[in-house]
């Protein structure tokens, strides 16, 4: 595929309500041309409905649809040429493969409908693009999830779509597919520039292949940045929570300084606005942990994956336990073992 | 896998085999021995005889055009209900449901009230010339009314465990609606609307109540083949009687074979 004219998406205060229940609250949102979009949040938070909008296959009570600058409220999904991948796929059962790719191709009206000829050989693109080729002739019930995905991917992108939609594109797949047709779809976007926006609810799925990720929750939206500024710089505590873990720890304050009784958090900076804030919330790995007689903590419980150790420290009994990361190789030599007191300092933390 | 008793098994499944003998075994094979009693050449007269053909061509008729409008409907009903959101969803449903609890009499005789010389629709109708009480429409109306449960009802379940996401699809890849019915949605039910297209058949064909009240009873003209077997019955025309009940039976027979092919199909597709 070449290099083509993708398109740019403006929603423009989108507000949708399904009988009383709103499923999105006055939501802008602007695409940029080839890039790749994540709608990240949990279910209920408006990510695929916003999807629909933008598909034309849901309509919004209030607001616009923008794409190049056009609205296109007025153009239903069929004249709309927005590629979209359903999450569970949405093949078609009766149909072969061949079928099912070339579908979008076959319905065109007679002025605009490629040759038989031409559109087995768009198929075949479609299907060597996709890595499937031996599969021409199999039905949807004879294949596996990832293989009805790859087909759903070619058969949306055979209709040359502006721009491409994916709900929730590798949620029902195990772990190692669903690595791979990730990589693909980056691959995709980064050969294409084909402006796409996927929807998921997996924080590490948006982090990994995301230029911009886009945290909603409960109708609005959070923050939109690059994935690495959300990370490190993520706006509010629902943000701070939904990506990544983090611990949420009460703090005192005495004369303009923060503490806490078990935890050292001297390394904290603040604006001083902030003064007298209930709460700071800690990544894992900004946790360090020393062996300590002396340390308000004791390790409650050691795992172990791969590189990286998990650590639960109980600071103060019946409350929930910090949690701590750190290399594995760390683990050791830093001498923790279950039972072990400990002391723990906070290095970075966000006060909202 | 069961831990009933032996002796327990046993005796329900011979009780039930039992039953079935009795209640349907029995009746079936004396239709068809009653049919044939007195030989091959009687039954074949009688299923040749003039006012027998008439019916038999009645019966298809009808048939034929109430099974073909309830598909247009069923279908159409089963669509709205399983993929749009509406108020009185519920009520639709049970209004489809409806001619399964109303005595099929009932159905006729409504039609009557409506239609019939005396009715409120009747005198209009009358004045130009159209006749549907003690006419074919009359016969078709009630049949429709019986009938109309059994596409809906097929379809309405299996049109909501799809879901829209194949319409969504087929319409985001460029598909006009005409273009989506005909190529998705239809192939995805086709097990489940023939398998409803051959129950309202059988039960069309087999319609006595509502018809009875509607058709008159003229013979050669609006008997239908359940009409038919009663007044040969009640002339003591016994052969006869049977002869075109046997019909009636061979149909069940058929719609039964058909009805395993068809849930074998749809279990295998």
């Amino acid at each position: 595929m070449e290099k083509g004219a993708f398109m740019s998406i403006d929603a423009i205060d989108i507000t949708k309500d399904f009988d009383g229940f709103v499923a999105l609250k006055s939501v802008s949102l602007s695409v940029n041309r080839g890039e790749l979009l994540a709608l990240l949040g949990p279910s209920g938070s408006g990510k695929t409905t916003l999807l629909l909008i933008i598909a034309g296959l849901e309509w919004p009570d209030a607001g616009d649809i923008k794409i190049e600058g056009k609205s296109v409220l007025r153009v239903n999904a069929r004249e709309r040429g927005v590629g979209f991948v359903f999450q569970h796929y949405a093949l078609f059962r009766h149909m072969t493969v061949f079928d099912n790719i070339a579908f979008g191709l076959t319905v065109r009206n007679r002025n605009s409908r490629p040759s038989k000829a031409d559109i087995a050989k768009r198929v075949h693109e479609l299907l060597e693009l996709v890595q499937i080729e031996r599969l021409v002739r199999r039905y949807p019930s004879e294949l596996s999830g990832g293989q009805r995905q790859r087909v759903a991917l070619a058969r949306a992108l055979a209709i040359e779509p502006i721009v491409l939609l994916l709900d929730e594109p590798f949620g029902a797949l195990d772990a190692k597919v669903r690595k791979e047709l990730r990589r693909w779809l980056r691959r995709l976007n980064e050969e294409t520039g084909m402006t796409s926006i996927f929807v998921t609810h997996d924080q590490e799925e948006a982090m990994e292949i995301a230029n911009r990720i886009v945290v909603m929750s409960q109708g609005r939206i959070e923050q939109i940045g690059k994935p690495a500024e959300i990370y490190e710089n993520p706006a509010n505590p629902f943000v701070c929570e939904f990506l990544g873990n983090a611990n949420r720890i009460a703090l005192t304050w005495t004369n303009g300084k923060m503490s806490h009784p078990a935890i050292d958090l001297d390394a904290i900076t603040f604006k001083p606005r902030l003064h007298g804030a209930e709460h700071v919330y800690v990544r894992p790995h900004d946790i360090d942990l020393v062996k300590d007689a002396a340390g308000a903590g004791t390790v409650r419980f050691l795992s172990v994956v791969g590189p990286i150790a998990r650590v639960d420290v109980e600071v103060m009994a019946g409350e929930k336990p910090i949690e701590v990361e750190m290399p594995a190789h760390r683990l050791q030599r830093a001498g923790l073992e279950v039972g072990v007191p400990v002391k723990l300092s906070a290095l970075k933390g966000h006060i909202y | 896998m069961n831990r009933d008793p032996l002796p327990v098994r046993i005796t329900l499944i011979v009780l039930a085999f039992l039953v079935m003998a009795v209640l349907i075994g029995l009746p079936l094979v004396t239709v068809f021995a009653e049919a044939l009693a007195k030989g091959w050449d009687e039954y074949v007269l009688a299923l040749i005889d003039k006012l027998t053909l008439s019916a038999i061509r009645l019966t298809l008729i009808t048939a034929l055009i109430s099974v073909a409008i309830n598909l247009v409907f069923g279908i159409m009903a089963a669509w709205a209900i399983a993929k749009y959101d509406f108020k009185g969803k519920s009520f639709l449903i049970t209004l489809i449901d409806l001619p399964f609890s109303v005595s099929p009499v009932i159905a006729g005789l409504v039609f009557v009230l409506l239609f019939g010389l005396q009715g409120w629709l009747g005198p209009t109708l009358q004045g130009s010339g159209i006749k549907v009480i003690f006419a074919l429409p009359g016969i078709v109306l009630a049949t429709m009314f019986v009938t109309f449960p059994f596409v809906a009802r097929e379809l309405i379940p299996l049109m909501q465990e799809q879901g829209t996401e194949d319409e969504e699809a087929a319409v985001s890849l460029g598909a006009s609606g005409f273009q989506t019915f005909w190529r998705v949605t239809l192939p995805n039910i086709t097990w489940g609307l023939l398998y409803g297209v051959l129950l309202c058949n059988a039960r069309a064909m087999g319609e006595f109540g509502a018809v009875s009240v509607v058709s008159g009873h003229i013979r050669g003209k609006t008997n239908t083949m359940p009409l038919y077997v009663e007044i040969l019955y009640n002339e003591y025309n016994f052969t006869a009687a049977f002869a075109v009940a046997s019909l009636l039976a061979f149909l069940a027979f058929v719609t039964l074979a058909a009805q395993s092919l068809l849930e074998w199909k749809r279990a295998h597709s």
